[in-house]
């Protein structure tokens, strides 16, 4: 059954941009309308920030955070946590994520937090061949597959999505907080281990090695509450050529939770031009001997 | 939990479950006199409405259900029929899809979208929605897997926002 937490007042929503300083001013006017839109029309939300992030490009030179007033020169995965960080010390129930090359339909934010999912992203699609929904179930190699061929209209559960257009409730972030440590690596980095796969902590010292196919590295136990420390819980990371996306909605399946896609929200991507579904569906069809 | 089944399909019972079974083109709910059901199931029989009784069914189930209740709907697959009949290959399940059987023909073949909205239309709130596959037993004898779309929508207070574990 679809049940608990109910509450009559609005669904409270942020709205992060991890990448917005190069963009024109025709996508912050769609970010500024539906927000007006969502907010005259609708009875579902009430928005508290926007808070958007510039992109790591130097010559851009405009790395403002807005709303967490603080500047920054980082890529897409620190900036998607800056955003983080900023959300979860506000009153928001929601974030809601979306690039500055995508553009999402008017009323998708209501629509989304009345579906009751904690998790859940409309669509997009790769600005190049052979435009695959950008939305993924992991295969039985650890490697990730687009959702090819989806059915249109579908609400259905998946391994993995993309920020450009997803929703999701604080008590995911705040769950994958608790159900983890986080660790200093030797070279600086730190990485969260779900605390049941923690067998011990220690002091280990020394190299890292491979031995028999496995990575001992010794890990320090680090708190990211302790005073003077700044670092932000790494929910986002890009690593080992992968996308940061992936990497959160790994976090969040390690404490159970699975990002949904509901296949009736479709976005614009834009680049030189957009890439809409009528784009994917050409392919598809081509594909399947359709066409 | 109280369960109302239109049509045949294998529904989990537990001790102190109630299944009541109705005929979806004899039915007339009444909730004084039915009382209310945690779960209504629809197995492939909004394809047997006419047009004109497709809404007020819906509606009549919106009222039958308790808040928070939930919909099953399960139609055959029309973008399966479609498919199979614009690659010039139907079959026996492209026709009970889109057609029924001689005892319960069908009126309409319904897209996942279509569905969606219907339900949308009638006050729910679509909770999952995906293609699957479901058991049908053919004139031969044979059991077959025809693909259906399945809606799972909920009866959302409007003036409450819920959050779903699941």
């Amino acid at each position: 059954m679809a049940s608990e937490q109910n509450s009559n007042r609005k669904a409270i929503v942020d709205i992060g941009v991890a990448c917005s300083s190069a963009q024109s001013f025709q996508w912050w006017t769609n970010l500024v309308q539906m927000i007006l839109y969502e907010t005259t029309l609708g009875d579902t939300v009430a928005f508290n920030a926007v808070r958007a992030v510039g992109s790591a490009l130097p010559d851009f030179n405009k790395n403002a955070v807005i709303g967490n007033q603080v500047k920054r020169l980082s890529l897409t995965d620190a900036n998607r946590t800056s955003v983080t960080k900023g959300f979860l010390s506000g009153d928001a129930d929601y974030i809601f994520w979306m690039d500055d090359d995508t553009v999402p339909p008017k009323t998708t934010i209501s629509h989304l937090v009345r579906s009751g999912r904690k998790f859940i992203a409309g669509i997009y699609y790769y600005p190049t061949l052979p435009h695959n929904p950008i939305a993924y179930n992991k295969e039985p190699s650890g490697l990730y597959s687009p959702i090819f061929g989806y059915p249109d209209g579908a609400i259905m559960k998946v391994d993995s999505v993309g920020m450009g257009c997803t929703l999701i409730h604080r008590s995911v972030y705040e769950k994958i907080m608790e159900e983890h440590y986080v660790f200093q690596r030797l070279n600086g980095s730190i990485s969260p281990i779900h605390k049941s796969k923690v067998k011990s902590l220690g002091d280990a010292e020394g190299e890292a090695y491979l031995e028999n196919g496995v990575w001992h590295e010794p890990y320090k136990l680090i708190d990211l509450n302790a005073e003077g420390e700044d670092r932000n819980f790494p929910f986002y990371q890009l690593e080992y050529n992968r996308t940061e996306d992936h990497y959160f909605c790994e976090l969040a399946a390690s404490v159970g939770i699975y990002p949904y896609v509901d296949t009736a929200v479709t976005c614009d991507h834009w680049k030189l031009k957009p890439t809409r579904h009528e784009d994917y569906v050409k392919v598809r069809d081509e594909l399947e001997d359709i066409l | 939990m109280r369960t109302a089944m239109f049509g045949k399909t294998n529904v989990e019972l537990h001790e102190g479950d109630e299944l009541r079974e109705y005929d979806i083109m004899n039915y007339a709910g009444n909730p004084k006199l039915d009382g209310l059901f945690d779960r209504v199931i629809v197995s492939l029989d909004l394809s047997r409405l006419p047009m004109s009784r497709v809404m007020p069914f819906l509606n009549n189930i919106f009222e039958m259900l308790v808040p928070m209740g939930e919909l099953t709907v399960y139609t055959p697959c029309a973008e399966f029929a479609a498919k199979q009949i614009f690659t010039n290959s139907p079959d026996a399940l492209t026709f009970l899809s889109l057609y029924g059987g001689d005892e319960q023909p069908y009126r309409a073949c319904y897209s996942l979208l279509n569905l969606r909205n219907l339900l949308e239309r009638a006050g729910f709130v679509a909770r999952l929605a995906n293609v699957g596959v479901i058991n049908v037993n053919m004139t031969t004898g044979e059991q077959m897997q025809m693909p259906a779309n399945v809606v799972i929508a909920a009866k959302v207070d409007n003036d409450k926002r819920t959050i779903s574990e699941s």
